[in-house]
């Protein structure tokens, strides 16, 4: 390993340790697992369509605690880092301050793998003991919300560079708003009246991450598979946006006193 | 013979904090400063409350942009991660991750300096015992008191053992023994040939440790040398301790203790007058002692003689 990759992985870890023991993140990540495992109530009340509704409140659940978890984490590990000053004997160790944006961004990556692991894999062990069917779509699903979920993390994080963890964790949930409306928004664009209205509405899908399509929940819950490719597709899509947010927040970094 | 290179320089160093809306207020905290710290000395950095110590430190270690003059380590700009191997930062306050402990602290620091692991877990153990913190290495820092936090700050500044430790008041929040462990911790830096340059306010740790002080008020050095030679540069003065006096005095006392009263005269022949002239009129002479002029004294008239802090302007 490289020093740089090295002093990543170092701070990557602490961000990720710091994030495991937390009170906060902690209380808010077992109350998902409880109402992940509890959805079961569901096949309890519904005679038809069950295992449908199970899975819709499952996987709902799964995006919605990520999303907070994201948007809460993104916003808030490095503005706190400076608030609270804990940077200052790290970044004035032989560290660039690029390896160090870039550590903390993966341990919010890495809280948010192993989160969402966790709570995929307890939704798919319900979905086994409760007799469930199951079909890849399911992991394909989960994997694509993580990749999106970071993106919005990565955002979040971006803004957080120059703005206050509470306006970068609002820019973050915009960010996602519309993304998730991408397909709204485009079709408000085809039907627009007037031409500027009509520009302003296909810029924001231009500059906008199309969040929808790495959105596989509809396809979840009829268990249709998707093609491989698509997944790939997407991965790299998102992939592609965070590199652009990382990069972005590097750079701002990289030039701000450090108060 | 060409001097050896000076470890700190700093060249006309002005900084100017921008607040408010658009940066329409302005704070100049750094006025022009010029100082240099040799190699191998106990350098103190003395000032007031805002007077731009913690601005000049944060500056060297490349925390905050000068907005003109240079800041140099070891003759090169600070903010390279070569420089940054060559000395230990503490900051005023430090303050830490508090869900970690006081040993996964240090070996997160240690990899960022690169320490192999043998290395590592070898310094860590050392600078825990020189800190006094071996029993607190594994509990969480949220469970610290103040001065176990200002212990693992100074910890993680000498972790690799660096050739300059820049110290931000490395000395507050510790009780007696903890100072007289730090002191004790610098002359021994010094002693293995490091240099030490750290800000304090308390004249009288830079009286018994330093070799060198800059005094810094109000964002500009006031006076800097020897700490012997500013010591010895102010008059001497006599002072004779006495009780029992009438009440027609020769001369007003300096101060009054008790029922004893204090004098100061200016040399010794004034002050055998003096006694001659109490003992005539039947008082008891305690004591004369000989009083140089203290850096105490001598820091309160440089702070009196500018505004304490930097004064807020707008544009
Ligand atoms: N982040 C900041 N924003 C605005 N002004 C600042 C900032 N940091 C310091 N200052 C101002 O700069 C001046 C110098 O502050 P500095 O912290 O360097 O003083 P100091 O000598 O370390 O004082 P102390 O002994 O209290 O620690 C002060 O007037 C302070 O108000
Ligand atoms: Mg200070």
């Amino acid at each position: 390993m490289t020093s740089a990759l090295r002093q990543v992985v170092a701070i990557a870890l602490m961000t990720f340790l710091e994030a495991r023991r937390n009170r906060i993140t902690m209380a808010f990540f077992f109350s998902s697992l409880v109402i992940v495992v509890s959805s079961f109530v569901f096949r309890e009340v519904t005679t038809t369509g069950l295992d449908v509704i199970v899975r819709d409140v499952g996987l709902a659940t799964i995006h919605l605690f990520g999303l907070i978890l994201a948007v809460l984490l993104g916003s808030s590990v490095l503005s706190r880092e400076i608030e609270r000053k804990t940077l200052y004997m790290l970044i004035t160790k032989p560290v660039s301050r690029a390896s160090f944006a870039i550590g903390k961004i993966s341990g919010v990556a890495l809280t948010l793998l192993v989160t969402l692991g966790l709570m995929a894999g307890t939704f798919l062990l319900q979905q086994v003991v409760f007799g469930a069917p199951l079909g890849w779509i399911l992991a394909q699903t989960c994997w694509l919300l993580f990749v999106q979920l970071v993106l919005v993390s990565c955002f979040a994080y971006f803004v957080s560079t120059f703005a206050s963890p509470l306006v970068s964790a609002f820019m973050a949930l915009g960010l996602f708003v519309v993304g998730e409306s991408a397909g709204n928004v485009w079709t408000l664009a085809e039907h627009a009246e007037s031409a500027p209205y009509r520009l302003l509405l296909r810029s924001i899908c231009y500059l906008f991450p199309n969040l929808e399509r790495m959105n596989l929940k509809s396809f979840a819950q009829v268990l249709r598979d998707v093609p491989g490719r698509t997944v790939l597709e997407q991965s790299v899509y998102g992939l592609i946006y965070i590199a652009l947010f990382v990069s972005g927040a590097v750079l701002v970094f990289r030039r701000r006193d450090m108060k | 013979m060409s001097l050896p290179e000076p470890v700190v320089s700093v060249a006309g160093l002005h900084k100017t904090f921008r607040l408010g809306f658009l940066g329409r207020r302005r704070i100049e905290a750094l006025k022009g400063v010029d100082f240099e710290v040799a190699r191998g000395m106990i350098f103190g950095f003395l000032g007031p409350n805002g007077a731009g110590k913690s601005t000049t430190l944060k500056i060297l270690t490349g925390l905050l942009a000068p907005s003109g003059g240079t800041a140099m380590l070891f003759g090169q700009v600070p903010d390279t991660q070569s420089v940054r191997r060559r000395y230990g930062y503490l900051p005023e306050n430090p303050s830490f991750h508090e869900n970690l402990t006081g040993r996964e602290i240090l070996r997160v620091m240690a990899s960022l300096l690169g320490l192999d692991a043998s290395t590592a877990s070898r310094r860590t153990r050392e600078v825990l015992s020189v800190a006094g913190l071996d029993r607190a290495a594994d509990v969480q820092v949220r469970r610290y008191s103040k001065g176990m936090v200002q212990r693992l700050g100074i910890a993680q500044a000498l972790l690799h053992d660096p050739e300059l430790a820049i110290l931000d008041e490395p000395m507050s929040g510790l009780d007696p023994v903890g100072r007289r462990e730090v002191k004790e911790l610098m002359l021994d830096l010094r002693a293995r040939g490091r240099t030490v340059f750290f800000s304090t306010h308390i004249i009288s740790d830079v009286e018994e440790l330093c070799d060198q002080v800059v005094i810094l008020v109000g964002g500009r050095v006031t006076r800097q040398g020897a700490v012997r030679d500013l010591i010895g540069q102010g008059p001497k003065q006599y002072e004779v301790v006495a009780s029992g006096l009438p009440t027609q005095l020769p001369v007003a006392p300096a101060r009054v203790m008790g029922d004893r009263q204090a004098f100061l005269v200016p040399d010794e022949e004034a002050a055998r007058r003096l006694i001659e002239q109490l003992w005539a009129a039947g008082a008891r002479v305690h004591a004369l002692s000989v009083r140089s002029y203290n850096l105490e004294e001598l820091f309160l008239s440089e702070v009196g003689k500018g505004p304490v802090g930097a004064a807020v302007q707008l544009d």
